[in-house]
């Protein structure tokens, strides 16, 4: 079920009534609810994989009660690396197996031994790698002993399915979800009306400007040779925004979603296109999964403790690793390795923390400094999103060379009137807000009933009349 | 809790009326319902049916043929979606005598399946169920169905009713790209998108409708209607940047019809083709140009129709 779908907006305020109104005096009831609305959300695409997704968290739900039972390091360790195993091996079947030999083979042909390789038709179950992270900090979380492991089968399944948030995150960590289905939930207006808010602003950020964006930027991707540079930089540029738009958008949508339940998820996005370096970029952008591989990967790596060597080589770690979670491709690799060589003389400089507040605090507008500094680093980040797009790497390495040719500098040949207006809502809204949590981030400010809500009815405006052609979330895929 | 919901309630209800009224107005302001009550109101005189895409639709009005005539034509048609109407209507027209399938070149490699934005349509206007099961909730409302899409027809009505005008047909002049860039085919060389239309290829659906379009013929043959295969005007351009492989498939279909008694191939994509101003885009005919290719379509149907076979 897609949240900018009419069956969307038909099952939230159906689970909405009955949670409040008939299950709300039992939070077993409540648990239970929402553990069968996640598997309806689910199975909404492919009830079959409402298995799979029952089996990978039942791994991890027995693993950590047998955790609890055992304190030999030995037996631990097996039972923590079964629940890796279980859940990455179902992962790599999934998602990797079809990648993995076509490599082999490819690599053999290259060397000179032509081997036939064979190809399954595997579907991906959707949102499979969101789920199976959040399910893996379950189990690393109990082993480390940072988390008692549960004994509710209910709360945890409502953890591992939890609708909101299943098929693209953010990617909770059971230390911050788990504790919330286990306490009563009251239902607080002001927080209910700020989810509201922030669902709005992110059909905003899905239907107006990704999938607007969407349009130029698969048709400039799709006909990469035809366009002069001017217009290949455009469709770069709007891929960026389609991308964001679309990402950040179902962020926020989850997470004023959560909040309607009496939930609070982690953020996920803060901005990140005001970033005035990479650093501070990957401190902005899907804050969940950089966590998660700081947490689970980077730090038990030695994170930055070791020599300079051994930082450069966690941090490529982590950017491949990164880079690889959300595809099988090559181009997703190099997507990742881009920005680790981007990221890497920061660090090694020790210039990774300069920018830890917002750009332009106490000020409307940043400085010359700044704007040079956020420009540069969105123009990066576009660059390497020309990886992320592209079908293959040469297909991204010609997109780059026609975008770098004497034709930079010509009129592009689109009329772009209908996207560029979306994009700059966008970043003007967003500008404004930066300090906030959202761009329709209200609390606490005295805006007049009128003024908020002739605010909402114009952007429920623009999306039914500005909004671009239902596409997909891109994150669905991975 | 109360003041959440009242609140909401007060805030979504003038979105709920201007639904409402958004659905009113697109249930009774389409083409799909102006040409399914013509077709109701009279089947029992219909002798020609025409099938296709826009390019058909665009290419011949009605109003311009002198035997009635169900226009079947729609904007995005594929063979698929064709069949399924010509299945549905066959029985119900006692006078057909002659049906059009579009054979342009992007005819064959098309097919909708369950997601097709346009499946409400046929289901509400025709009664045709394109989708892999019982119709979705989504779809049985045009509001739901397509919300954006329908409140842009609805403003866009309002303000300038006459853009979005059509006959009793529901044929609709196409205002198109040319126009708007005063035919300067150069213009047309550096976009793209205007240059090099229907490049895709799906050979699964092209497998599927040239065994389609054979079953229709055969059908067809066997009810003693004849089958007209028509490729309507192309604008120079889109002739130029055809996509060869997919030219020659379609090709060798039509190779297999030229000699079958009662299928006619009548290719016009060339006939115009330097007429710059009698095209709305590099596939479709504008009005002016409709209305010289509706007249002229008109007299080879006749003639048709009146068994002379000057057309074979």
């Amino acid at each position: 079920m897609l949240f900018n779908s009419i069956e969307f907006a038909i099952f939230l305020p159906i689970v909405f009534g009955l949670y409040w109104f008939v299950a709300n005096r039992n939070l077993k009831l409540q648990n239970l609810l929402i553990v069968a609305s996640s598997f309806i959300f689910y199975g909404w695409w492919d009830w079959r994989f409402l298995l799979l997704l029952i089996f990978s968290a039942s791994v991890d739900y027995f693993v950590g009660i047998a955790l609890e039972k055992t304190s030999d390091l030995k037996k631990r360790k097996i039972l923590v690396a079964t629940s890796i195993l279980v859940n990455l091996g179902i992962l790599g079947f999934f998602k990797y197996f079809n990648f993995f030999v076509d490599s082999f083979v490819d690599a053999f042909t290259l060397l000179g031994v032509p081997l036939s390789g064979i190809s399954l038709k595997i579907v991906l179950p959707v949102g499979i790698s969101f789920y199976t992270f959040q399910a893996l900090s379950y189990s690393i979380d109990v082993y480390k002993k940072k988390l008692e492991p549960t004994h509710d089968p209910v709360a945890y399944f409502a953890f591992i399915s939890f609708f909101p948030q299943l098929v693209a995150g953010p990617i909770e960590r059971a230390t911050h979800l788990l504790p919330q289905f286990y306490t009563k939930r009251t239902f607080d207006y002001a927080k209910a009306v700020d989810g509201m808010r922030q669902i709005l602003w992110g059909l905003f950020k899905k239907i107006v400007v990704a999938d607007n964006c969407a349009v130029f930027a698969n048709r400039i991707f799709d006909n990469y040779t035809d366009y002069s540079g001017s217009t290949l930089l455009i469709g770069a540029i709007f891929f960026a925004f389609q991308i964001y738009g679309d990402f950040s958008g179902y962020s926020d949508i989850a997470i004023g979603t959560a909040r309607l339940f009496g939930f609070s998820l982690m953020r996920n996005f803060a901005y990140p296109y005001f970033s005035r370096d990479i650093a501070e970029f990957w401190r902005r952008w899907h804050i969940s999964l950089t966590t998660w591989f700081r947490d689970y990967v980077y730090i038990p790596l030695g994170g930055s403790q070791g020599g300079t060597g051994e930082k450069a080589r966690n941090t490529f770690i982590v950017f491949l690793l990164s880079g690889f979670w959300h595809g099988a491709n090559w181009t997703f690799i190099a997507w990742g390795l881009l920005n680790a060589l981007y990221f890497v003389p920061l660090l090694l400089l020790n210039k990774n923390r300069i920018n830890t507040d917002t750009a332009a605090l106490n000020r409307i507008l940043p400085t010359l400094k700044e704007t040079l500094q956020i420009v540069i680093t969105f123009f990066l980040t576009t660059f390497a999103w020309i990886f992320f797009r592209a079908k293959n790497i040469g297909e991204a390495l010609a997109f780059t060379k026609g975008m770098f040719s004497k034709k930079l500098l010509t009129i592009p040949s689109e009329d772009l009137t209908k996207v560029i207006i979306p994009v700059i809502i966008l970043v003007t809204a967003e500008w404004l807000q930066r300090n906030r949590q959202h761009a329709l981030d209200f609390e606490g400010r005295k805006i007049y009933r009128p003024i908020r809500w002739a605010t909402y009815y114009a952007i429920v405006s623009i999306i039914f009349l500005l909004g671009g052609q239902q596409q997909e979330f891109i994150y669905f895929q991975f | 809790m109360k003041r959440f919901l009242l609140l909401s309630l007060v805030f979504g209800l003038p979105i709920l009326l201007v639904g409402i009224s958004v659905e009113f107005y697109n249930r009774n302001h389409n083409t799909y319902k102006a040409k399914a009550d013509y077709v109701e109101k009279n089947k029992d005189q219909i002798e020609l049916a025409i099938f296709g895409s826009s390019q058909n639709w665009h290419a011949i009005n009605p109003e311009y043929l002198t035997i009635k005539t169900a226009p079947f034509a729609h904007g995005g048609g594929a063979m698929n979606i064709d069949y399924l109407v010509y299945e549905r209507f066959k029985a119900e027209l006692p006078k057909l005598k002659a049906i059009v399938f579009e054979i342009s070149y992007q005819s064959f490699e098309r097919k909708w399946n369950s997601n097709w934005s346009n499946n409400h349509l046929f289901w509400m206007y025709y009664g045709i169920n394109n989708y892999d099961g019982p119709v979705p909730l989504s779809e049985r409302l045009l509001i739901t169905a397509n919300p954006m899409a329908y409140s842009k027809k609805f403003i866009q009505g309002i303000r300038h009713p006459e853009r979005s005008a059509y006959n009793e047909f529901g044929y609709m002049p196409r205002n198109g790209s040319l126009a708007r860039i005063k035919y300067d085919t150069s213009k047309i060389y550096s976009t793209p998108s205007l240059k090099r239309r229907h490049h895709k290829t799906n050979l699964n659906a092209y497998q599927f409708n040239s065994d389609l379009l054979n079953k229709i013929i055969h059908d067809c043959i066997a009810m003693k209607i004849k089958v007209i295969l028509l490729s309507p005007p192309k604008f120079y351009i889109y002739n130029r940047h055809m996509e060869a492989g997919k030219l020659k498939r379609r090709n060798s279909i039509l190779d297999n019809y030229k000699n079958i008694d009662q299928v006619y191939i009548w290719n016009y994509e060339r006939t115009f083709e330097f007429k710059n101003e009698w095209f709305a885009d590099p596939d479709h005919l504008n009005d002016e140009g409709s209305k010289q290719f509706s007249k002229i379509f008109n007299e080879r149907v006749l003639s048709l129709m009146e068994d002379s076979g000057i057309n074979k």
